[in-house]
């Protein structure tokens, strides 16, 4: 080695020279812990102004300057540093990651410490050489991350933005702030969405302050100026004789005196170009003060805040026309013809947004005759919607000229076909019924729709009628007519194929099941005999939803005494 | 969902199990439409005898199939066997508009 000569014997003052360059603070401690060398990195990190003074200065004194944390916060004794570890004997102490806080000072370090033990001939520790890594930038952006991530996922876990938005705040207390608030603009007006701190306590302080004092929308400062401008403030501090110069009350100055504001930061919510709300985020008790990298965070954090909440709102709307366009295709209510009791059930399948499927419909033809229609039409969305406002319609217009069902139904596959090159089918039943006193007369039709059930008045149920040909596919669907009448207090059940299929393929239903379901004693009034109907085939799908639309028409003719009720004023009017 | 195609004395017969519904029912018929386009034969057999279940989505499928076979001057025979299929093929008149039987006949 001696042959690499003068090149690698550097001087002491080549080393400090070289050492004083390493961006890392490095210490040289002998066994009694005392410092027998430090570098300029290390000089400035302790504190220090210069070597020398830190080098007379006992280490006890120097490091009761100082507390430290481990990555969950709990707090790290001397002993355990990796330094202490070396001279106690350990030939290679794991490097530790430690907060570091000095006293007097708010802002904490990140810092990993290194260090190896130098031994004497006889194998005892005679120095720890420390390197102390600062690490608080790459510390400090991965926690935003995370933070980040975990916020995105509570925002992404429901539509429900009231609840999402309450827990990120209170995800953000303490860790990116002691105060988060988060301001919501509703049609000029701005709302308090949520307060989060910590303490409970606190946070009912800050609530019951917003009530005292409501934040005006032509503050010049604050929520409402950065709602205007859609531009964040920030104060880093907040001297005292800021807070005495804006706020008047003496009662509210010292309201927020007591909440030990040290500095805030203000940032707008918006998105896709709407400006939504506003988060409010202070720091108190952690003495923390906001800067520019914290102004970062707020912005990520607030822009997500907002796309979740415009998401909710899109949804919200969306939901809204479907729901809208869905109850277009339904009765709002159904009529009560005289000497029928009508009861209907309908269960959508599906995201709210999604229209279309399953309708029915009961209105007058004219005369003392009324039609029953239910139908099904082949997917969902809005061209299935489309489809089911032509079939209500154009069999409301046709029920009005044309008296056979089949003609009612084949009017409506014309009306498909020509209208509509999608191919897009329905299946339809139409019956008309004349109630009268000596029972109801029923004639019906099925374009492929499940044939009506009917209850007679000792229980039994039948299938009744022959199956059609569904509508909007070809030009000559066979459709036949049929006809049946009901004796006062007998039922005729219409229903589509939610009911046999909406568990399947785990239960499939045929119409002998659903007539079991639907069987009843005499005195059961439509709307029972509809609930049974509707309960047996949600019973089927269990807590799922019906993998189909469910819809259910049930028409009873009025038993005769209810019958006679009616009637009785007429009854007695001769020659009527 | 199951497709499984076999050819048969010069048919196509595709063999569909699982549920046809509008869940499936795209899958299906672009592998259907991949058969037609690799020169079907004359006569094309989509057998439903293991299929749980159909909706109108299946229904639509058929209907399309058919469609398309007729314009290509092709065959297309719906197997229904006697569950579920074909009472949704009876009830809905689809088993008059498309060539139905209820079992393949024995050597075909």
């Amino acid at each position: 080695m001696s042959g690499a000569g003068p090149r690698t014997a550097a001087s002491q003052e080549e080393l400090r020279a070289i050492l004083n360059g390493v961006a890392d603070a490095v210490t040289a401690q002998r066994p009694d812990g005392e410092l027998l060398y430090a570098n300029d990195a290390a000089v400035r990190s302790l504190g220090f102004s210069s070597q020398e003074e830190l080098l007379t200065t006992p280490v006890a004194q120097v490091i009761t300057r100082f507390e430290f944390f481990d990555e969950s916060g709990q707090p790290v004794p001397v002993e355990a540093l990796p330094g202490r570890r070396a001279l106690l004997g350990d030939p290679a102490p794991e490097p530790l990651l430690v907060r570091s806080r000095r006293q007097g000072d708010p802002g904490e370090r990140w810092v990993r410490i290194k260090a190896a033990p130098v031994l004497d001939a006889a194998g005892r520790p005679v120095l720890a050489i420390n390197v102390m890594e600062d690490v608080t930038e790459v510390q400090l952006a991965s926690e935003s991350s995370r933070f980040l991530a975990e916020a995105g996922t509570i925002l992404a876990s429901s539509l429900d933005y009231q609840t999402t938005i309450g827990n990120v705040a209170r995800l953000a207390v303490p860790r990116i702030a002691d105060w988060c608030a988060v301001d919501m603009l509703e049609d000029g007006r701005i709302r308090h969405v949520v307060v989060a701190h910590a303490d409970p306590g606190k946070v009912e302080l800050a609530v019951d302050y917003q009530r005292r004092w409501p934040v005006e929308p032509a503050d010049p400062t604050g929520v409402p100026n950065v709602l205007r401008t859609g531009e964040p403030e920030i104060f880093p501090e907040i001297p005292d004789d800021l807070l005495a110069a804006s706020i008047e009350d003496p009662e509210q100055l010292e309201v927020i005196r007591s909440l030990g504001m040290r500095s805030v930061m203000i940032v707008p919510m918006e998105a896709r170009g709407r400006r939504l709300g506003a988060v409010t985020l202070v720091s108190a008790e952690s003495g923390h003060s906001f800067g520019d990298r914290d102004l970062a965070l707020a912005q990520a954090l607030a822009s997500r805040c907002a796309l979740a909440i415009d998401n909710a709102r899109l949804y919200g709307e969306r939901a809204n026309i479907a729901r809208t366009l869905q109850e277009s295709l339904l009765p709002p209510e159904l009529p009560q013809p005289p000497g029928l009791e009508i009861a209907a059930r309908f269960r959508a399948a599906g995201e709210a947004f999604e229209v279309g499927g399953d309708f029915y419909d009961v209105f007058p033809t004219g005369g003392d005759a009324w039609a029953a229609v239910i139908g099904d039409v082949c997917g969902k969305g809005p061209e299935a919607a489309a489809v089911t406002a032509l079939a209500r319609y154009t069999l409301r217009a046709t029920a009005m000229r044309e008296q056979l069902p089949s003609r009612v139904l084949a009017t409506l596959n014309e009306a498909m076909l020509r209208q509509r090159s999608d191919r897009r089918f329905c299946t339809v039943l139409y019956a008309i019924l004349d109630a009268g006193e000596a029972g109801t007369q029923v004639r019906f039709a099925s374009g492929g729709h499940p044939l009506p059930l009917v209850i007679r008045h000792d229980g039994s149920v039948e299938e009744v009628g022959e199956p059609g040909t569904l509508l909007g596919i070809v030009q000559d669907p066979e459709l036949a007519d049929d006809a049946i009448s009901l004796r006062p207090g007998e039922s005729i059940v219409l229903y589509t194929d939610g009911v046999t299929d909406a568990a399947a393929p785990d239960i499939v239903r045929e119409p002998r099941d659903v007539a079991q379901m639907a069987g009843a004693g005499a005195d059961d009034s439509a709307e029972d005999i509809a609930d049974r109907v509707l309960g047996a085939a949600m019973a089927d799908s269990g807590v799922a939803e019906p993998r189909d639309d469910i819809a259910i028409l049930v028409l009873r003719a009025c038993p005769a005494a209810r019958l006679h009720g009616v009637y009785g004023s007429r009854a007695a009017v001769p020659n009527r | 969902m199951g497709v499984d195609t076999i050819r048969r004395d010069g048919a196509l017969c595709v063999e569909l199990s699982g549920e046809l519904d509008i869940g499936s029912a795209a899958q299906v018929e672009s592998r259907l439409l991949e058969l037609e386009d690799g020169g079907a034969s004359e006569r094309i057999v989509i057998d439903l005898r293991s299929l749980g279940f159909l909706d109108s989505s299946g229904l639509s499928l058929l209907i399309n199939a058919d469609r398309r076979a007729r314009a290509a001057g092709r065959r297309l025979t719906v197997v229904s066997g006697n569950g579920v299929p074909r009472r949704i093929l009876t009830t809905s008149g689809v088993d008059r508009l498309l060539d139905t039987v209820e079992d393949l006949e024995p050597g075909a």
